[in-house]
């Protein structure tokens, strides 16, 4: 038996909605499908992150989830660091992407966030909502729907550049070495299962896809095939 | 002047559009173009006032409840046909109902408002009563997020001139009585039971700051103490009594308490349980909710979802692995990724996927490990696969546009005429 992937999500009531949490959960099964076995920690308010972890993962939330979540994060900003100069691999999804920026501000609140990315994001400037098509910078297709209140300064290596629809935004997220960023929901991973895959690898040498990848990938294909359709891409 | 012209001509275009073979909101609409103060004109005339129910679910379902206990006592009420709660289709409604001199023959309006246009109705109708039956997690393409949803019904909130009643359990909906000059604040209660038989909650949105931790004193103005089944069993004034619901589920009965409540506090003590059990007794099934229609004699039960905790409901009455399961989901949901969040119980197989979104719910069930016979994308060659592939009844599972398509393809034409598939 070989050790457990360790995967922190972290605030789950503040930070998972909208599915959000789904991404922990395709993380966790396609772990599963390979046999490797995977731990789930849920940090709420109050307590320490765990020493050490493979995947912390934040999940979207509303605006007035936004200033405590920020407290929060603010508290574990120096161990969030640690986890990550360590090894762990961070994915942030929505407003808890936004968290793991410069700072978010919300209304007249100035925010502070984790500071592992370059991102600076401001709640509730804008709204967008629409299906979209794009691709990352490998040249993959990437499919999600885009249901964002946040107007965000724009970072020199998103997650994905968009496609259709023309006109809404250029790009997505923020992707580094060991970190993902996006405000796609979807859930992101379920949709674009490559970049499960990608973030599995850096903590696991992953086998030849299972007969359940397959099943898994076919239907996210056929999935995003529909939405580019939808967009006449 | 205008008020007489918008009438004249929305009737005709109402009478032109029926004749097409349907009903239309755009007879409504024409009115509205021609008298912007249509709506003021016409219910905002009514000696009884306006009673305004909005919510993120069950708006349809306490609408008709308060309807009907009304017309039970005695009143007469105009209302808006279920799901047509736009300002054009509250329009059309009074074209079909007013009479040769423009009045509408009733005492009262109770009226159906989505939350979006709440603001914009009640700017030109005020209500006299506001019930908001619960906030919940909703739409997100179409409200960003609840807080906004929340500010919409503030704002219905401070326009109201008597009274406000919402469910205490959620104190996002207190909060939305805080200092209005006044509007008496009513709430109804759930007893520990009910709470109890509801492990994930009802559903209710967190604002996380101090409208999530309103609360109040007050006595409740009714109190469901039980929920079974088809029954549920509700206090008021220390009296309490059984009623009939429409179909299964502790959100009918949070709706029928409201209803109760809502009426209590409209006749005083012109109230009477007694009539108000016989209007249960007498309630119609509500489209889509547990409604059966037959394709090619087989039966199918329509469960309709439009978000998470609508999906929930639906969910904590399926009980058992349905004989046969049908999804039907399309554009009307533009993103389901809240499916994620969803238990789905007993459920191990789906029989058929159907709509523009069968192959993003085709994804989410491969990782629940949930078992998928065949996706087909029209809905009509589905309900042609079950009608022609056994006998056994079907579950179906739909958004509002499927729940539509299926009852247009089995000849029920009903909703559409009345609601002119308008709703939000």
């Amino acid at each position: 038996m070989s050790t457990p992937l360790r995967l922190v999500r972290i605030l789950p009531d503040l930070l998972g909605i909208n599915g959000s949490l789904g991404n922990a959960e395709v993380l966790q099964v396609r772990a599963r499908w390979w046999s490797v076995p995977v731990e789930v920690t849920d940090v709420w308010e109050g307590q320490q992150l765990p020493p050490s972890a493979d995947i912390v993962l934040l999940g979207h939330g509303t605006s007035s989830a936004a200033a405590r979540a920020a407290a929060s994060i603010e508290t574990w900003r120096d161990e969030l660091h640690s986890l990550y100069t360590r090894g762990a691999s961070v994915v942030g999804v929505g407003l808890g992407g936004d968290l793991l920026g410069q700072s978010l501000r919300v209304g007249q609140q100035q925010l502070s966030g984790a500071g592992l990315t370059p991102t600076r994001a401001t709640l509730q400037a804008t709204k967008v909502s629409s299906e979209v098509v794009g691709i990352d910078s490998d040249g993959r297709a990437i499919a999600g729907y885009l249901n964002d209140l946040t107007e965000r300064e724009a970072v020199s290596t998103p997650l994905c550049t968009l496609q259709r629809p023309r006109n809404l935004r250029d790009t997505d997220g923020y992707r580094a070495e060991r970190i993902w960023v996006s405000s796609l929901s979807g859930p992101l991973l379920a949709l674009n299962p490559h970049l499960a895959d990608d973030i599995l690898s850096t903590h696991r040498t992953l086998p030849a896809p299972t007969e359940q990848h397959g099943a898994a990938d076919t239907a996210a294909a056929m999935a995003r095939a529909a939405i580019a359709a939808r967009l006449g891409a | 002047m205008r008020y007489r012209l918008a009438l004249a001509v929305g009737r005709l275009v109402r009478r032109l559009a029926r004749a097409r073979g349907g009903g239309s909101a755009f007879p409504g609409l024409i009115a509205l173009r021609i008298d912007p103060n249509f709506l003021e004109h016409s219910i905002g005339q009514l000696p009884g006032g306006v009673v305004c129910v909005t919510g993120s679910n069950g708006k349809s379902t306490t609408t008709s409840m308060i309807v009907a206990i009304l017309r039970g006592h005695g009143r007469r009420v105009f209302t808006n046909p279920a799901g047509s709660n736009l300002p054009q289709g509250l329009a059309s409604a009074v074209l079909a109902d007013a009479g040769s001199d423009g009045s509408l023959p009733a005492d009262i309006a109770v009226l159906e408002v989505d939350e979006a246009y709440g603001p914009q109705i009640s700017e030109h109708i005020p209500p006299t009563h506001l019930v908001v039956t619960n906030l919940q997690l909703d739409q997100l393409n179409r409200f960003g997020e609840p807080e906004r949803v929340w500010q919409m019904m503030r704002t219905v909130a401070t326009r109201t001139s008597e009274s406000l009643l919402v469910n205490r359990q959620e104190p996002a909906l207190l909060a939305l009585g805080a200092d209005l000059p006044g509007v008496a604040v009513h709430s109804i209660d759930l007893s520990q039971q009910v709470l109890d038989a509801s492990p994930e909650g009802l559903g209710a949105a967190t604002l996380f700051d101090e409208r999530g931790e309103a609360t109040t004193n007050d006595p409740p103005v009714a109190l469901l103490e039980a929920s079974d089944g088809r029954r549920a069993h509700i206090s008021v004034d220390g009296q309490a009594a059984d009623i009939s619901l429409p179909d299964e589920g502790v959100h009918w009965a949070i709706d029928a308490a409201l209803a109760v409540g809502s009426v209590r506090i409209l006749l005083g003590d012109d109230w009477s349980w007694e009539v108000t059990r016989q209007a249960f007794a007498a309630l119609p099934v509500v489209y889509g909710r547990g409604e059966t229609v037959s394709a090619g004699g087989v039966d199918i039960t329509l469960l309709m979802q439009k978000n998470l905790p609508s999906m929930r409901a639906n969910l904590s009455v399926v009980m058992s692995q349905p004989e046969r399961l049908w999804i039907a989901v399309d554009e009307g949901t533009p993103d389901p990724s809240w499916i994620f969040d969803l238990d789905l119980g007993p459920i191990e197989r789906v029989d058929v996927l159907t709509g523009s979104k069968a192959h993003h719910w085709a994804t989410f069930l491969a990782y629940r490990g949930v078992q998928v016979g065949r996706i087909i994308d029209d809905t009509a060659d589905a309900l042609q696969f079950f009608s022609s592939s056994g006998t056994s009844p079907v579950t179906a599972i739909v958004n509002y546009e499927q729940m539509m398509s299926i009852r247009r393809l089995v000849g029920k034409r009903d909703l559409e005429a009345a609601v002119g598939g308008e709703a939000a």
